[in-house]
């Protein structure tokens, strides 16, 4: 039955990504300036154009060119860069560790904060602290993280001189205190090699964009966890519980709080694609080298291959991670139908 | 009568704004929008865009509420004549989405079979990228204009419409007005003018009183990538990202519209939850 149920949403996944494929390739190409010309630079002669979109298949058909992408995108090829002339793959790869490093920890810092605020918030309803505790989660959804960045360079950096105003690590410590490359997260790998003074300083910068990025998806989980809280104290079980003369610690947290955690895995997955968006502009604030401040200098500078190649990456991660998400909600709760439903 | 009309009597509406003062501060919050943007030319200085480099980077005072920017332009009345900008980014936003929404919803929960199954595996596929994803490719791919990004984030949006409204028709055309109406012999299109749609649009105005919210945020973010409004646009994205080389040596070019669109948003998101109050008694509180 689950192997069954993986290999019918494996199937649609693959569905979906040539979809997203189609939809990103055609609005990639829909572009009015011309490719060539971005290829060559400034100066470029009518006959220099002719021979980029000759070698570089711009001037076939748009059917044509998106078969050749599919075919390409199977062997791993994304296509190369117009901006920097470099294979796409390459300059993902490149970036991936400090995007994935800044989500990672976003979504750890948004769950731990997050439940724990709508439990509290959930077993506290309609006092004060409740009211701040929805406050702060409308807050999150409300804030432009571009401006809660701001915000957070302006008092933590700037005032206060607490963190540092952008970057990855400390340029001195990373030349007195190379990290060796393990996993390419600065953060791993000072920590497996023991070299606290990176870790240090790559944990310094890491604060202000996790906070900045985390924000939102706090919001949405610590509603989430709210309502489902809520939700579940109403139920019958837990006033039979409460009726039995359980302490009332015992009933929230044994009972209530399982229960309730179902709809928060849930909306895992949709706080994972919020973070994704969030890295064009928050890896641009901080200027992290990620994917994200990646594909925000691709669209100023109309680089479609690059565009293109984080939209995919992008799109890809979400799905699977929703896949994942769905997964794991099956194996929380044995309670849910596996017939095929798209509610 | 419909599920509207009835849940909005005086009585009713008087004793949900008493228990829930977070939706009457959305109310405010929103009303004030409004106000703002009717009373622009009365309440600020003349031409909030002329350009005064003498004045340049004032703090906030008596003269300039909320200091000046770069150029010399009063922030307080941009800020102000932003709100105009911002009724308009929400109304586009959101008609353009319950415009394709709406129809796609009716026609997939209603008649299902083939012309549902194409719908919604449409919307798999638009609903699979990362929530600002997709309006932000969009928009790269057009010209880079503030009209082409809110359909940028229309197209993005309206599959979520298409859903929502997708899901209540499943429930209301079980209903038994529904079947007598058929049994009558009442055509398709008139069922559901008369007794689907006016029934089933509840989560649909929940869903749009807050994305008048999101709206603003998404064009505001947009627009920080350079793919919305122009630098001559009275839009709060806009003149936080134009403050982006200086805001930290004079805080206030970037806070005071920061502020703008974060009030704005929060107060239609207070409201989207009040409205989830009233209309669905089921959540109440929650």
């Amino acid at each position: 039955m689950l192997a069954r149920y993986i290999a019918r949403r494996l199937l649609l996944m693959v569905f979906v990504l040539l979809g997203v494929s189609v939809v990103t390739f055609a609005i990639t190409h829909v572009v009015p300036s011309s490719p060539a010309a971005m290829w060559i630079g400034d100066r470029a002669t009518q006959e220099q154009i002719d021979r980029v979109n000759e070698e570089m298949g711009f001037n076939k058909p748009l059917h044509v060119q998106y078969l050749l992408y599919i075919k390409n995108l199977f062997r791993g090829d994304l296509g190369v860069s117009l901006r920097t002339k470099q294979p796409v793959r390459d300059e993902l790869t490149r970036r991936f560790s400090a995007t994935f490093e800044l989500i990672t920890l976003s979504m750890i810092a948004a769950v731990l904060v997050g439940v724990p605020l709508g439990i509290f918030s959930a077993t506290h309803k309609d006092s004060w602290s409740d009211r701040v505790a929805r406050l702060v989660s409308i807050s999150g959804v409300s804030l432009p993280s571009f401006f809660l960045a701001m915000l957070l360079q302006l008092t933590f950096s700037s005032k206060w001189h607490l963190l540092p105003l952008q970057g990855r690590i400390d340029s001195q410590v990373l030349s007195e205190f190379p990290v060796t490359a393990i996993s390419g997260a600065y953060l791993v790998d000072s920590l497996l090699t023991g070299n606290w003074i990176a870790f240090k300083s790559s944990l310094g910068h890491l604060v202000l964009p996790v906070f900045a990025i985390a924000f939102t998806s706090l919001g949405i989980v610590t509603r989430i966890a709210r309502s489902s809280m809520v939700e579940v104290l109403n139920a019958d079980y837990i006033r039979t519980a409460h009726a039995y003369g359980l302490s009332r610690r015992l009933v929230e947290y044994k009972y209530a709080f399982k229960n309730a955690l179902l709809p928060v895995v849930t909306v895992l997955g949709l706080s994972y694609g919020y973070m994704l968006g969030g890295t064009f502009f928050i890896e641009s604030m901080f200027d992290l080298p990620g994917l994200g401040r990646f594909g925000y200098t691709s669209i100023i500078r109309n680089d479609f291959p690059a565009v293109m190649g984080v939209t995919l990456v992008y799109a890809a991660s979400f799905i699977l991670v929703n896949l994942i998400v769905d997964l794991l909600y099956f194996a929380i709760d044995p309670r849910i139908r596996l017939e095929p439903s798209d509610a | 009568m419909s599920v509207l009309t009835e849940r909005l009597n005086l009585r009713y509406t008087a004793y949900i704004l008493r228990r829930n003062p977070m939706f009457v501060l959305g109310l405010l919050i929103v009303t004030g929008l409004v106000l703002c943007a009717i009373l622009a030319p009365t309440i600020t200085p003349p031409e909030p865009n002329k350009i005064n480099f003498k004045a340049k980077h004032l703090p906030p005072g008596k003269e300039h509420f909320f200091g000046t920017n770069a150029r010399g332009q009063d922030i307080f009345g941009q800020v102000i004549y932003g709100a105009r900008m911002s009724l308009m980014i929400s109304a586009v936003v959101v008609v353009l989405s319950l415009a394709v929404g709406v129809p796609t919803g009716l026609i997939a929960g209603y008649f299902g079979g083939r012309a549902d199954e194409v719908i919604m595996r449409a919307t798999d596929v638009f609903l699979a990228f990362p929530p600002m994803l997709l309006p932000i490719a969009i928009a790269a791919a057009l010209e880079r204009n503030l009209i082409n990004g809110l359909i940028a984030i229309a197209v993005s949006w309206f599959p979520w419409y298409t859903r929502i409204l997708r899901a209540q028709v499943l429930v209301t055309k079980e209903e038994l007005y529904v079947e007598s109406a058929h049994s009558m012999g009442v055509r398709d299109a008139l069922i559901i003018l008369r007794h689907v749609l006016p029934n089933s649009v509840s989560p649909l105005i929940i869903q749009a009183s807050m994305d008048m919210g999101y709206a603003i945020l998404f064009a505001a973010a947009l627009s920080f990538i350079g793919l919305g409004a122009k630098p001559t646009d009275m839009e709060w994205g806009r003149m936080v990202t134009s403050a982006r080389a200086e805001f930290i040596d004079f805080w206030w070019t970037a806070t005071f519209p920061g502020l703008a669109i974060f009030v704005t948003v929060l107060g239609f998101n207070l409201i989207g939850d009040g409205l989830r109050d009233i209309l669905d008694p089921r959540v109440r509180g929650r």
